[in-house]
């Protein structure tokens, strides 16, 4: 009776081991895989939010990808990959986003267009009415007149998702 | 269906292969995949009217970046799956055979991966969602996952597979063809 008990107990091992010693035959690399995600992530969260930024400037535009494909000169594959926000993008085709639809993906985006984005502001003055101004910035200070007040302002922010509109804060 | 390893001998994975097709990708990259892809996440989000649309992206990607390292120190350290995995039915009782599971790496996690446990630690990945309602019932891709549990446990009985054991037995022969 022993002697039966063991035997079944020899052949639970054995499944187990039957199947550990042939797994390296068909395991799959997904851990591999993981570790590469995790490897490349900063990477990975820039091509992201490149992805993104795209997309949403295609619909601004009304834009398919094919018409992005055609002005980049590239093949449609190659703007389906983009999109994904995957693809290690060289700098050239960095630059050609950011110059064909006008959005920030490079620090010269700000560096080049601070005096562009005098275009329309928001102005926010502490306990007072919104005013709207069109001021022309030459560098990070500027002042504006306001309800017949001069006041002068700082750059407070850039923000990401709309670029044309700086909000400024009193200075004092 | 084949079902590969994904690190032994705790986490496997379904493949469901398309006609045609030579092999197909198994379940958690396929769903890795799309799940860190920016224009199937948009269009998601756009098709299924979430307001900021930008913010459900970059949340799913980060509930992806969270399974990730989550799996990596699974494996590393010998982390019970259970973290990760737990009974779909809350009601069921913790001894029922091939339970449905469903793993979320915490109470905000966007994502669901779902699993048929056939042992102690011992979990086969049968797919996956976007978590959009409460309940799977309310929502097509969620809804879509429920026939794939059925389905994965019908094929597991069938092939005699009812515990970590036999699943090696099974695993082993399917292996050998």
């Amino acid at each position: 009776m022993a002697t039966r008990f063991l035997s079944l107990k020899q052949n639970k091992m054995t499944n187990k081991d039957k199947f550990l010693a042939l797994v390296s035959n068909e395991v799959t690399d997904t851990a591999a895989r993981n570790k590469e995600r995790i490897k490349n992530r900063k990477r990975l969260r820039e091509s992201q939010g490149i992805a993104l930024k795209v997309l949403n400037r295609l619909d601004e535009l009304g834009w398919t990808q094919k018409r992005l494909a055609d002005e980049l000169q590239v093949s449609p594959q190659q703007v389906s990959k983009i999109v994904k926000g995957k693809e290690n993008l060289t700098l050239e085709t960095q630059v050609k986003l950011q110059e064909l639809l006008d959005i920030p993906i490079l620090a010269s985006y700000y560096e080049k267009n601070i005096n562009r984005l005098a275009e329309q502001f928001v102005v926010t003055i502490k306990a007072k009415t919104i005013v709207q101004k069109t001021v022309h910035v030459a560098k990070d200070t500027s002042t504006i007149t306001a309800k017949g007040k001069v006041v002068s302002l700082k750059l407070a922010s850039t923000s990401e998702k709309a670029p044309r509109y700086t909000q400024y804060d009193v200075a004092s | 269906m084949k079902i590969v390893t994904i690190f032994e001998p705790r986490l496997f994975s379904l493949v469901y292969q398309q006609e045609g097709e030579e092999s197909g990708d198994n379940e958690y990259d396929r769903l890795m995949e799309l799940w860190m892809d920016v224009e199937y996440l948009r269009t998601f989000a756009i098709e299924n009217g979430v307001n900021q649309v930008d913010q459900f992206v970059e949340d799913r990607l980060t509930d992806a970046e969270t399974i990730q390292d989550l799996l990596d120190e699974i494996k590393d350290t010998e982390k019970p799956l259970s973290h990760y995995f737990r009974a779909l039915d809350n009601r069921e009782y913790a001894t029922t055979e091939l339970s449905k599971q469903k793993g979320k790496t915490s109470k905000k996690d966007g994502l669901r991966l779902y699993a048929i446990k056939v042992d102690d630690d011992m979990y086969v990945i049968t797919g996956g969602a976007i978590k959009m309602s409460y309940k799977m019932d309310d929502h097509p891709g969620t809804q879509a996952e429920l026939p794939k549990l059925e389905t994965a446990k019908a094929f597991l009985l069938e092939h005699g597979v009812f515990d970590g054991d036999s699943f090696f037995e099974f695993k082993t022969e399917q292996d050998d063809k």
